[in-house]
């Protein structure tokens, strides 16, 4: 038996009655309860159920609305020896074909869903068309089934789950995560989290559950170490996000995350009123990770919520990825976050010179960094130069390489991108590593991410990040659109600068004024040539789900000439 | 409470799609998709919050998935009752 089933059995035996997993409701505000007694005899119905209907080692499509359901349908795959392939909801029409891209990569045998959503008989004619071979299973048919079939014994090394990774354009890969990889990482949390000692913990979660950090926080950490965790809708988040903050306030509640988005999306949505009605002093670690994490959005959120109890050690900025099942770095719980101030000259050379006193006074510009901390357990990492491999010094930004027992197996049947992300070699160093794309250093040991290879500029042997480039121009005029541009390098001796900028509808200016508002800014602040500017209409820019802006995507368009009318 | 109408919601609606969207209220089109706009699913989503706010209720948070364009949104609040048409 694999440790990760191991921990949950080992729970469900020694205290049935504790609550397992809940589910909270926005309106009327209530919680609905399932005690680690009631959550196994279901996972066990339903375990005999799969292993009944499918053979050992299908790939078993999840598709759920929010709800309990899901995290019931993932551990009985696990307890089953099925693999869990978690997808999107279909309720938003443009992520349909994101699922039926993943049903045919996985090569399923089975969906399991719910009644709700087998009812929606024109949505699944339309997946059951192009899926012919797949069967469908609501868990509503299958918590009644009384067959007695034996259930394995999965060892550690099994397949447990396929996270799929949206990437940035390429069609979505899933990673192979084995039992051991998912207990590994849970156990690395385990340790931070109590770095400053053991303590009892609620978790709340509102991140979807097909998300690796919704996953991982909200249905597996808590169940492997026993404690409660009390799910949300993701969507009822996005409507009204104080319900999560409500949500912890009601439960009293100690652990939980989000990317950085949600954060300022708290900060953006939720009004004094409702502020002054809550308790958060029961928070201890609110995880921040998968995106990027803003200083402003921690000293905001801070200072915004100190009046409701939360305490600045909270804000817990982190870093993870799908492909070390989630979580890589951060630092002890209950530590406050860590900034550096780092002069943005020294960047583009791809070293870190923090300010001191004295550049700071002479106004030098800088760019202000969010440490992720450190590595945890087993876990190893190194700062590599990407193009000669080997390792960097400690001043030296390069490619953050991981090896450990949370990385997974590699993408499933794709060999090729499997040997070039999981398979790297380190000179003197043993056996292979796992290459995340990302640009770091560890300075003092602790790790900052400076932004993602694939997104560097590298104009005249000086590497630039994009960000500064995008900020100083929409910092110029207010008909740039603040967050809403992308700055990329295209051609090879010399490489071009190229900035695709979506302009406010009502801009009374014309091109070429704010071309040259554009050139002037980015020649002042970085002292480097724009070669080319395509204006874009408002909301027109490629996005992720989340609003981060897709600028492999916006280069490849552009290459395509697909902004030559927008051109300047 | 008094039931709120449908114009002064559909007015209120467009502000809040402009600002969302940065553009000036006149021109959030009432008869085109919002995802056609430039509004993305999780404002989308956020929008049927804070008319949950508005009218006090609770509205499923897909709702302008199903109800793409802001007249096909408040068309659809009157016919269950939720606004008074228009004066």
């Amino acid at each position: 038996m694999s440790a990760l089933v191991d921990a949950l059995l080992q729970h469900i035996q020694h205290q049935p009655g504790a609550q397992a997993l809940g589910w909270w409701h926005a309106q009327p505000r209530q919680r609905q309860t399932l005690s680690y007694g009631e959550f196994g005899a279901a996972v066990e119905t339903l375990a005999r159920a799969l292993v009944a209907h499918t053979s050992p080692g299908a790939r078993v499509l999840l598709l759920f609305e929010p709800g309990l359901e899901f995290a019931l349908a993932f551990w009985a795959c696990l307890r089953a020896g099925r693999v869990a392939v978690p997808t999107y909801p279909p309720a938003d029409p443009r992520t349909r074909s994101r699922f039926l891209e993943i049903a045919k990569d996985a090569q399923a045998e089975l969906t399991l869903t719910s009644r709700a959503i087998l009812k929606q008989s024109q949505l699944v004619r339309w997946l059951m068309g192009s899926l012919r071979r797949m069967r469908w299973l609501s868990v509503e048919d299958l918590t009644g089934y009384t067959g007695t079939e034996a259930l394995p014994t999965s060892p550690d090394d099994s397949l447990a789950l396929l996270q799929y990774t949206s990437g940035s354009t390429a069609t979505p890969r899933g990673v192979m995560l084995s039992h051991a990889n998912l207990y590994a990482n849970v156990m690395a949390l385990n340790a931070a989290r109590i770095a400053h000692g053991e303590r009892d913990e609620h978790f709340v979660c509102w991140v979807p559950l097909y998300h690796d950090m919704g996953l991982i926080s909200g249905v597996v950490m808590p169940l492997v170490l026993g404690f409660p965790s009390t799910l949300l809708s993701p969507l009822h988040f996005l409507q009204q996000p104080v319900r999560w903050l409500q949500a912890l306030h009601d439960c009293r509640g100690t652990i939980s995350a989000g990317p950085n988005f949600a954060y300022a999306l708290c900060l953006r949505r939720i009004k004094p009123e409702q502020r002054a009605e809550l308790d958060l002093s029961h928070w201890r670690v609110a995880l921040n990770g998968a995106e990027q994490v803003m200083p402003d959005t921690l000293r905001q959120f801070t200072e915004t919520f100190a009046p409701c109890g939360l305490r600045p050690e909270t804000l817990y900025p982190s870093y993870g990825l799908a492909e070390s099942t989630v979580f890589v770095a951060g630092n002890a719980c209950g530590t406050l976050p860590v900034t550096l101030s780092v002069a943005s000259e020294s960047l583009q050379q791809h070293r870190v010179v923090p300010l001191t006193a004295e550049t700071e006074a002479a106004g030098l510009a800088s760019r202000t960094l969010v440490s992720v901390g450190q590595t945890w357990g087993a876990a190893r990492l190194r700062v590599v130069d990407p193009d000669t491999q080997t390792l960097c010094s400690e001043a030296q930004i390069g490619e953050i390489w991981l090896q450990g027992p949370s990385i997974g197996r590699g993408y499933w049947q794709r060999p090729d991108d499997t040997a070039q992300t999981f398979a790297a070699q380190l000179a003197g160093e043993d056996g292979h590593w796992l290459r995340t794309g990302d640009l770091g250093f560890v300075w003092q040991g602790q790790l900052f991410v400076t932004g993602r290879i694939k997104e560097l500029l590298i104009l005249n042997g000086q590497n630039y990040y994009p960000e500064p480039i995008e900020q100083a121009v929409q910092a110029a005029d207010p008909d740039f659109r603040t967050g809403c541009g992308a700055a990329f390098a295209v051609g090879q001796n010399p490489e071009q600068l190229v900035l695709v900028q979506e302009v406010r509808k009502q801009s009374r200016q014309s091109p070429q004024v704010l071309l040259q508002k554009a050139r002037e800014a980015i020649n002042q602040s970085l002292g480097l040539p724009l070669s080319q500017l395509a204006l874009l209409p408002a909301g027109t820019l490629p996005k992720t789900s989340s609003g981060k802006v897709q600028r492999r995507r916006c280069q490849q368009a552009y290459l395509k000439g697909k902004y030559k009318r927008w051109i300047v | 409470m008094d039931r709120l109408n449908a114009s002064e919601t559909l007015q209120w609606l467009q502000q809040e799609v402009a600002s969302l969207l940065d553009l000036p209220a006149e021109q959030v089109s009432l008869e085109r998709p919002l995802a056609e706009q430039g509004l993305d699913s999780a404002d989308a989503v956020g929008l049927s919050g804070q008319l949950e706010e508005r009218l006090n209720t609770e509205l499923d948070p897909t709702l302008v998935f199903e109800y793409p364009s802001l007249q096909q949104l408040v068309d659809y609040l009157v016919s269950v009752g939720f606004l008074t048409e228009s004066a």
